[in-house]
């Protein structure tokens, strides 16, 4: 069969399998069984289950469940509920502070865990009730929620990073650290968009003695600073493991668990039925995205034996296109995708097609997957489709989709201008993870 | 029959449990091997030679332990606008089609996987890494989660048939 039988057959069968309503994991089940069967006959029967076995026994995979368990541990110990009324009492007398308050907290739930749908809806049920009480518009509201829930699977600990590291074969803890300075800079990016708003348009954000009227934090500035010392310091903690290169990704988010633990049982929320809480929705989690992997992993294997993905890289490198150009369309592609497709299948497919590309190219492979990755989280942004856009629609029902669906758009637009920035300037991604001491 | 059906049901029912349970601990266990890790190669010099093997022998187990409980739930992400779009009876006989092809595809990797696995045991592969086991032990929850997913999704075709069959009706 030629490749490009095979590689418009497989994609074709793929896509609609995917848009009739079948389980993301069957559906490339039954791609590769069949093109295993097609390709080796059944004596590749073995190949497939030794792709699954390999595939779920990856040692840098183990670090999914735990990121998410020190995520849920945290989220369960009360620490969100210190951390916010320790930014509410930390911003300052601005009108517009709600906004801020939003983001900031954002980027502070991205460093502790890294699920953007689980930030969007956390928001949508506790700030974004309070922000509409108090005069906030909905719609700017609802945006930078929005915003603020994407800076999470940028900020590590991120699962999604682990994942298109373990996928495209570069440093997990490079990833991880990759996604600090670009998380950040996309932060303040949005705190100017917002400022700027409020300031051309006083009407967004309620007159500030409102604003401060049913405020519940009255300690003072060093207080409120101290009290956030303990969740950040889990966070420095598994990061500096990582970047001092004293203990791998795996290990480090080990290290986050047992923090985590520890902060809980300060704030005395730990019990036996939270930690079993915690653990079964991170079981629940990481096995809804590893069994995708794992069933997944054959079909990238497919793309690659049947030559397609070299061969579209042969085809895509005759053309001859600037490096510009074509980091434009190896972006603009998946940008797309994304707003249809999960995040994990399209990363399955993409990524075998795009490693030849970057080597030829010679790009930087961890700036061109952060880059991929911050592509990734604007597709759970963009209409119509967005996961972080029904997670909010869930959290507050009476907003219409309508309505969310305009907010995101502003923000969809200040990452892509950010990621041009990366982009131009590569440093703003791969600083922090040159300075890393190998482990 | 039908009581002998209902009580095997209960069975599955209880063993999906139990697995989730166990992956729920195994999760925990991972924890607990990398805090270990970290602290036997700082405080005893000692890095020890099975956490890492260990946690990724584990990770298999905690995937294809959940996975019946998943199934059981309808917890699997899919794409469901075209789902949503249909109307009742059309969305019933695609979800149908979808739970049988879903169920199809899990029995042939169970049987698949069940017979590599088989191939394990009789040949006494252990696994590649520095603290080997047979390699079975590991592998083996593959078909097994595999499978117990395959019946899920043919309990769900079964249970949904009745009022398949009565849109059916309706409509004609």
């Amino acid at each position: 069969m030629t490749w490009w039988a095979a590689f418009a057959g497989g994609l074709v069968a793929l896509l609609s399998l995917l848009f009739l309503g079948v389980p993301i994991f069957a559906a490339f089940l039954v791609l590769n069984i069949i093109g295993v069967f097609v390709f080796f006959g059944t004596a590749g029967f073995g190949l497939f289950a030794n792709s699954i076995y390999a595939t779920a026994t990856m040692g840098a995979l183990t670090a999914v469940p735990l990121f998410i368990v020190m995520g849920e541990v945290l989220f369960r110990s009360g620490a969100m509920e210190v951390l916010f009324d320790s930014i509410d009492r930390l911003i300052g007398r601005i009108r517009g502070r709600q906004y801020v308050v939003c983001i900031i907290l954002s980027a502070v739930l991205g460093a502790l865990s890294g699920a953007a749908m689980a930030v969007a809806g956390l928001l949508g049920r506790s700030l974004f009730p309070t922000m509409r009480r108090r005069g906030y518009d909905t719609q700017f509201a609802a945006g930078t929620i929005l915003a603020g829930a994407s800076l999470d699977p940028i900020i590590p600990p991120s699962v999604l990073a682990i994942i298109v590291a373990t996928l495209a074969d570069v440093s997990t803890g490079k990833m991880l650290v990759a996604g600090i300075v670009p998380g950040l800079m996309l932060t303040g990016m949005f705190l100017i968009y917002v400022l700027i708003r409020v300031r051309a348009n006083p009407s967004l954000a309620p007159d500030l003695a409102a604003d401060l009227a049913d405020r519940k934090t009255d300690v003072s500035i060093v207080v409120a600073a101290t009290r956030m010392l303990p969740s950040l310091f889990i966070f420095f903690m598994v990061m500096g493991l990582i970047m001092l290169g004293v203990a791998t990704p795996t290990e480090a988010a080990a290290t986050g668990v047992l923090g985590a633990t520890i902060l809980a049982a300060a704030y005395r929320r730990l019990s036996l039925q939270m930690l079993s809480e915690a653990l079964y929705s991170a079981a629940t989690i990481a096995s809804l995205l590893l069994v995708i992997m794992c069933s997944a992993v054959m079909f990238s294997q497919l793309l690659t034996f049947s030559g397609a993905a070299r061969a579209l890289g042969e085809i895509i490198v005759g053309l001859s296109l600037p490096a510009a150009v074509m980091l434009f369309l190896m972006m603009l592609l998946p940008f797309v995708l994304f707003m249809f497709l999960d995040q994990v299948a399209l990363m399955l497919v993409l990524i075998p097609i795009y490693q030849p590309i970057i080597r030829i190219y010679a790009f930087d492979e961890i700036w061109f997957w952060t880059l991929f990755l911050i592509v990734a989280t604007v597709g759970g942004l963009t209409p119509p489709f967005g996961y972080v856009l029904f997670a909010l629609k869930s959290a507050a029902p009476d907003v219409p989709l309508a309505t969310i669906y305009r907010a995101s758009w502003p923000f969809v637009w200040i990452i892509v201008g950010g990621m041009l920035i990366m982009a131009v300037f590569p440093d703003v991604i791969t600083f922090l993870p040159r300075l890393m001491v190998a482990r | 029959m039908l009581s002998l059906v209902r009580r095997l049901g209960a069975w599955h029912d209880r063993l999906t449990t139990a697995g989730f349970a166990v992956a729920a601990t195994l999760v925990a266990l991972i924890a607990a091997a990398f805090c270990y890790e970290v602290i036997a190669r700082y405080a005893f010099f000692a890095p020890t030679e099975w956490s890492y093997a260990v946690a990724s022998y584990f990770l298999c187990s905690v995937i294809f332990l959940s996975m019946p409980e998943l199934t059981r739930r309808k917890a699997h992400i899919a794409v469901s606008y075209l789902l949503d779009g249909l109307s009742a009876a059309g969305a019933e006989w695609l979800r149908a089609m979808i739970l049988l092809l879903a169920a199809l595809a899990c029995l042939v990797t169970a049987a698949i996987t069940g017979q590599e696995t088989w191939r394990q045991y009789a040949q006494g592969i252990s696994t590649i890494s520095a603290f080997p086991v047979p390699k079975w032990w590991v592998s083996i929850f593959v078909p097994y989660g595999t499978f117990s997913s395959a019946v899920y999704f043919f309990r769900q075709f079964v249970h949904n048939l009745p009022s398949l069959i009565a849109k059916e009706g309706a409509s004609s």
